[in-house]
């Protein structure tokens, strides 16, 4: 209410150009902000001869990676590739799993008690979004072990975050008149659900779901760096062992997948909307 | 809203048959993944592991104060960084105002291609190997991966523009410089800001797991509280990003308010 109060007036307000004063305290307040930055950068220790000197060590670097180190990639390369891959989808139907009952919770038009099961959706949520994949993936390393399944279960706690939002919304923004209907006919709360919104969702919910594995497929690729398998960790063996050449083959590699993954997932969402 | 209709055969067949690859699949990637169940501890194991977060150690907190500054400022730079050097690579691909779509313009792609392709964390590790360990690494990394994100962004924003504005300052005699400065920038400055501060979120929780790989900031925290087993520390380093985070979203999303 008030928000529109404000645009109305400022719609209405001529243009005048600013008086001295206010200028005076725009530039106090651009000056201001840039003594603060050139602190923070000076604090995380950009320096001028510092950042003209950063190519050297890149192009010597990018030069120590060239040429890939193409042979590796058969020998040692196709088992985590695939336990990458294997991860992602693994991951993501945990994800889109347990995230359906939470969607149906935090969806305000469905949810089955408001006050108790609506906070605790969104709570569900906001919690296992706010933390990053590799985080999680610490998480379960420290729970289960090394390997894959503690990245399938990070890939899957944190996608209840994105596909339950996700879903949550498309679920609040159903047709109520099916549901209406279904209530009339003299539905109970399951057969409306079932009846009433999960065919209006469906289309919504494979297209997050795809758009989810596509993500998954990124994650999957770095959590190896915490001990959660696939690609990661040996992206992190090679680079500790200096071998950029076969570092840069699996970065390749990475890259291949995540544009396969990326072109798939566009195709089939485009298919389903 | 397009008219129901029956779905054709061939329709339902494709539907099918990709339903049926997508289960196929998920039980292949089932049977296929190497894991091993006899290593792990069972059901008890987790519980107990999980129950060791808690009670977070509050008293650690205080000396996580500095590390979660620095991941704020590793946000802020990274993205000043970023948008700085991805406007000009906007200029250039942008199809209606590119110098040339011959030379200029595949660059500018490439560019948007090569730094949205890899991972954060895989710059930060790339930057990391050579200009060593600290937060200059992992501020470089968050930049150089947010130019491809914005550029392509603000691209799209740039070929969106109203044309009229171009066509009135070229006919007054203005050159290119003069145009981009007068016609195109301001066009697009609202989504610049707007852009900018999205990204800053997006590099905020980025910025949390750089540590992870020596990149600066506080995931180097909770890094070295699980490998030396103090899980309670650990908790309170995840306490600790969960606010980060929680502060992060709100401060967006009401400077985006502001400038829309």
């Amino acid at each position: 209410m008030k928000k529109d109060n404000k645009t109305h007036k400022s719609n209405e307000k001529e243009w005048s150009p600013r008086s001295t004063r206010k200028s005076l305290k725009r530039y106090l307040g651009y000056f201001i902000f840039a003594a603060v930055l050139v602190g923070m950068m000076y604090s995380l220790g950009f320096k001028f001869f510092r950042l003209v000197n950063i190519y050297d060590p890149l192009f010597d670097l990018f030069g120590r990676m060239l040429p890939p180190d193409i042979a590796y990639i058969p020998s040692n390369l196709i088992k985590p590739t695939l336990e990458t891959f294997y991860m992602s989808i693994l991951g993501t139907v945990l994800g889109v799993l347990l995230s359906i009952p939470v969607a149906w919770f935090a969806a305000r038009n469905v949810t089955p008690i408001p006050w108790l099961t609506y906070p605790i959706g969104r709570f569900l949520i906001t919690f296992t979004r706010s933390l990053h994949s590799l985080i999680w993936g610490m998480i379960f390393v420290a729970a289960v072990g090394f390997g894959p399944f503690p990245g399938v279960l990070a890939l899957g706690i944190r996608g209840i975050g994105f596909v339950g939002k996700l879903l949550a919304e498309e679920i609040e923004d159903i047709d109520e008149g099916q549901v209406e209907a279904i209530r009339a006919a003299g539905g109970n709360s399951f057969q409306v659900l079932l009846f009433g919104v999960v065919p209006q969702v469906i289309p919504e919910f494979v297209g997050v779901s795809v758009y989810r594995w596509d993500i998954c497929v990124r994650a999957s690729a770095i959590l190896g760096f915490v001990g959660a398998g696939g690609l990661g960790f040996e992206l992190q063996q090679t680079m500790n062992l200096f071998q950029y050449q076969r570092a840069l083959a699996i970065i390749l590699i990475v890259v291949v997948l995540v544009t396969i993954s990326e072109s798939i997932s566009a195709v089939l969402r485009g298919r389903v909307t | 809203m397009h008219k129901w209709e029956p779905k054709s055969k061939k329709e339902k067949y494709t539907q099918r048959a990709l339903t049926f690859a997508a289960i196929a699949l998920v039980f292949w990637s089932a049977l296929a993944i190497d894991i091993q169940w006899s290593t792990m501890g069972g059901l008890s194991a987790l519980g107990s592991v999980i129950a060791s977060f808690f009670p977070p150690d509050i008293s650690y907190v205080p000396s996580l104060l500095q590390p979660a500054w620095e991941t704020f400022e590793m946000a802020v730079v990274g993205t000043l960084a970023a948008i700085v050097m991805a406007v000009p690579v906007a200029l250039i691909s942008a199809k209606n105002i590119t110098p040339s779509i011959t030379i200029a313009y595949p660059i500018g792609r490439a560019i948007i291609v090569v730094s949205r392709s890899v991972h954060e964390i895989i710059w930060a590790l790339i930057f990391v190997a050579a200009l060593g360990l600290g937060p200059f690494a992992g501020t470089l990394a968050l930049g150089f991966r947010s130019i491809g994100f914005l550029g392509k962004l603000l691209a799209e924003e740039i070929e969106g523009i109203d044309e009229g504005q171009i066509e009135a300052m070229r006919a007054c005699g203005a050159n290119q410089a003069q145009i981009i400065l007068f016609a195109v920038l301001p066009q697009i400055k609202p989504r610049i800001i707007g852009l900018t501060i999205y990204r800053w979120d997006i590099n905020f929780r980025m910025s949390t797991v750089l540590g992870i790989v020596g990149a600066g900031g506080i995931g180097y925290e909770i890094q070295s509280a699980m490998q030396r087993f103090r899980y309670s520390q650990a908790a309170s380093v995840i306490l600790v990003i969960l606010v980060l985070v929680a502060i992060g979203e709100v401060v967006s999303a009401r400077l985006r308010e502001q400038v829309t």
